[in-house]
């Protein structure tokens, strides 16, 4: 029983805070407008450190690790908001695996191609040709294939032919599209419970990473600027809500680390473990968003700083993988195993 | 990184469960507050006659010396078998008996500490005061130094079990004219000293286990001063890990089951409507929302215990852990009232008549008590996150 990452772990995570602070600081989106081409060569420098294939086996292409791992890179880049493109690609390059598909899982690993994610409007169905019914298909950019969850199954369809058209949408920094999903050709079908889980992880991941940057920056701020001839951290009115975002993040991080280990080591109470890490650090996300933008006043709803940006990507993040309702529905009859 | 137990760690839980299986007393504990003495000396007595006393406390000093992962399932255990939590023996046990183990001379060790364990001794605490509570440096009570002797003057408060402790832990101001966290002594306080009034503070639990402590020339032996005359702070603030470490354990594992608890209170609670609370969609997600979140406060437990054992101490979630159990208790509580209705109400001043009910007006006490929410926010402002002083 030990929660404390090993110094391996420790110089994984490390590793990927260094890149991320030279490669994605929070600064590049100070006033920036989505760029296609700088997030190419950013998923080839992703995908370069071997991150889309973490927790893919050796003999796949893959790092061989663990979803641990994959928790880790993912937290470190929900902090400075960066591409949420990862999480597809990380799921269907073992989908792609699996299915045989290995053209698909190499251009996934290497960065050529991407995935995309597939989160339905309305109820999809599934036939034995593809899917039906209407859904926003996130990270279009170069998407080779389409996750999509129906039912009981997860779907690999084939993009190439899609003509995915990018919608006018509130996160800029994510390409999405909106179409029905009839018409895309199958490329591999599976039991979803494997995929859902290991989305519902990454994505807890990468929210528990928003809320963490979010209360990072605004604790940063509260030590510069000065009202009243004071630190506005000094003040109990600024300094409480970012202590009590330092708790939501930690606690959000305690669970996730929880339901990662859980999910590695297919223990009885993943679901509800995984449930509860996505409910915390969306809740923990959302609400440090909010602080974050408040207590910068003004400076805060514009352009010049992107604290708006953490609100946009949690609340683009809520459907993935089961909304808040859902998941709520389903958690409460999950049994406590442990005590 | 595991969420392992080794099979020493299983056979601990085995043994553990077996023996709170035979032991935890079937009888509820009485609300009457000598009654209520009586119940918790007897319980801390068969926990160290099954050797199971100060299970954190380390073994020379009488303790089972158990590493964080053990505390851990002791306190998981103790949950399963609704076993009696420390009650009287908090402070004795984790703030008292901790603060001589570290600070205190041999012959305080040799006088207090196993008749701790044995359950002879209920100690109280004498920090708070009418003007000194948050603000704890402004206390006022004093000690005047009369040949071997403190002679102690004043009032302290807020002092749960004064009336049936043997013990005090007393903070008071022994350098006239000292200000703040100067001049202060942390001494050891015999309850049966002449001069010590205690006078109960009714509550609107109904019942009365704390109270007002007064003083009038209460002449306490010197070699009772734990630390130096004058260096009284540090030696309150010493155990301060010690008590981020363990003393929310119990409520942080609690909190699942409890969690559970009012889940089926849902589930059997016909409502006004005619319909099981349970199936009142609002009602539902806010119990499924504190279920998640207690899930967050075991790994808050695990997360903690792995710091102890891997850091020797808490990390920064320590400081997080009082504030957020307390929160989260209080929204239990909250969702429990409102799918109760009427029937919440029927109380009779007294807990067994109405836990549910007793435990909503308990959830104020969980967060003023041992460091207000609000105090919290200041530790983790400036201990944590290093923000500019506020004061």
């Amino acid at each position: 029983m030990d929660l404390i990452p090993t110094d391996d772990q420790q110089q994984i995570i490390d590793l990927a805070a260094d890149f991320i602070i030279n490669e994605l600081p929070l600064s590049r989106l100070f006033d920036a407008h989505y760029d296609a081409d700088k997030a190419r060569l950013q998923r080839q420098s992703m995908a370069q450190l071997g991150w889309m294939g973490i927790g893919l086996a050796e003999d796949g292409g893959g790092v061989g690790m663990t979803v641990v791992e994959e928790a880790f890179i993912l937290r470190e880049i929900g902090r400075v908001i960066g591409p949420t493109a990862i999480i597809p690609a990380i799921l269907a390059a073992k989908l792609a695996h699996e299915a045989g598909l290995n053209g698909l899982r190499d251009a996934l690993l290497s960065g050529e191609g991407g995935a995309a994610l597939a989160v339905a409007e309305a109820p999809l169905s599934a036939t034995a040709d593809g899917v039906n019914g209407t859904a926003r298909i996130y990270n279009v950019q170069d998407a080779q294939a389409v996750l999509a969850i129906v039912g009981d199954e997860a779907l690999l369809l084939d993009a190439s032919a899609a003509g995915l058209q990018e919608l006018p949408w509130l996160d800029a920094f994510t390409p999405v599209a909106r179409r029905d999903l009839a018409g895309l050709s199958v490329l591999a079908r599976v039991p979803a419970a494997a995929t859902v889980h290991n989305g519902l992880l990454l994505t807890a991941a990468y929210l528990t990473g928003l809320a963490e940057g979010a209360v990072a920056m605004v604790q940063e701020y509260a030590g510069i600027r000065e009202t009243f001839g004071r630190k506005i951290g000094a003040y109990q009115a600024v300094r409480h809500p970012i202590a009590e975002g330092a708790a939501r993040s930690e606690h959000a991080k305690s669970l996730l680390y929880v339901a990662a280990l859980a999910l590695r080591d297919g223990r009885d109470d993943v679901a509800l473990q995984l449930s509860s890490a996505k409910v915390v650090a969306h809740r923990a996300a959302t609400r440090n968003a909010d602080i974050n933008i408040q207590l910068h006043g003004g400076i805060g709803i514009t352009n010049d700083l992107p604290a708006h940006h953490f609100m946009k990507r949690a609340l683009m993040l809520a459907p993935w993988f089961g909304g808040r309702k859902p998941l709520l529905d389903a958690l409460l009859d999950e049994p406590l195993l442990t005590i | 990184m595991d969420l392992d137990y080794t099979p020493e760690d299983l056979e601990f839980r085995r043994a553990a469960r077996a023996w709170l299986a035979a032991n935890v007393p079937t009888e509820p504990r009485p609300a009457e507050v000598q009654a209520g003495a009586a119940f918790d000396k007897a319980w801390q007595r068969r926990l160290y006659d099954g050797g199971w006393a100060g299970v954190n406390w380390p073994k020379e000093y009488g303790g089972l010396g158990l590493n964080g992962v053990r505390t851990l399932i002791w306190w998981e255990e103790c949950e399963r078998a609704r076993a009696p939590g420390y009650e009287r023996f908090t402070i004795a046990l984790t703030h008292a008996g901790p603060t001589i183990i570290t600070r205190g001379t041999e012959e305080h060790k040799a006088a207090y500490l196993e008749n701790i364990l044995k359950g002879e001794t209920i100690w109280c605490q004498g920090f708070s005061e009418p003007g000194a509570g948050s603000d704890l440096a402004a206390l006022k009570t004093r000690g005047e130094i009369d040949g071997d002797y403190l002679v102690v003057n004043g009032q302290k408060t807020w002092t749960s079990g004064a009336a049936t402790a043997e013990f005090q832990e007393l903070l008071i101001r022994t350098e006239p004219g000292s200000e703040r966290h100067k001049g202060l002594t942390w001494i050891i306080c015999d309850m049966s000293t002449p001069g010590i009034t205690v006078q109960p503070i009714s509550t609107m639990m109904g019942e009365s286990d704390i109270n007002a402590t007064f003083y009038d020339n209460v002449r306490i032996p010197l070699k009772n001063v734990v630390g130096e005359v004058g260096g009284g702070w540090s030696v309150a603030m010493s155990t301060l890990a010690f008590e981020r470490g363990n003393t929310f354990l119990r409520d942080q594992i609690s909190m699942a089951g409890k969690v559970e608890r009012a889940i089926e209170l849902a589930r059997k609670t016909v409502t006004a409507d005619g319909n099981r609370a349970i199936e009142d969609k609002e009602i539902a997600r806010k119990l499924a929302d504190l279920k998640a979140d207690a899930m967050g406060l075991r790994a808050m437990a695990i997360m903690n215990v792995s710091n102890i054992d891997r850091k020797g101490q808490p990390g920064p979630e320590g400081s997080m852990v009082k504030l957020l159990v307390s929160q989260v208790n209080k929204q239990l509580m909250e969702v429990v009232a409102d799918l109760s209705g009427q029937p919440f109400l029927d109380y009779d001043g007294t807990r067994h008549s109405n836990e549910w009910t007793f435990d909503h007006m308990w959830s104020w006490v969980l967060t003023i008590a041992g460091g207000a929410t609000e105090i919290q926010k200041e530790i983790i402002a400036d201990r944590v996150l290093n923000l500019p002083r506020s004061r």
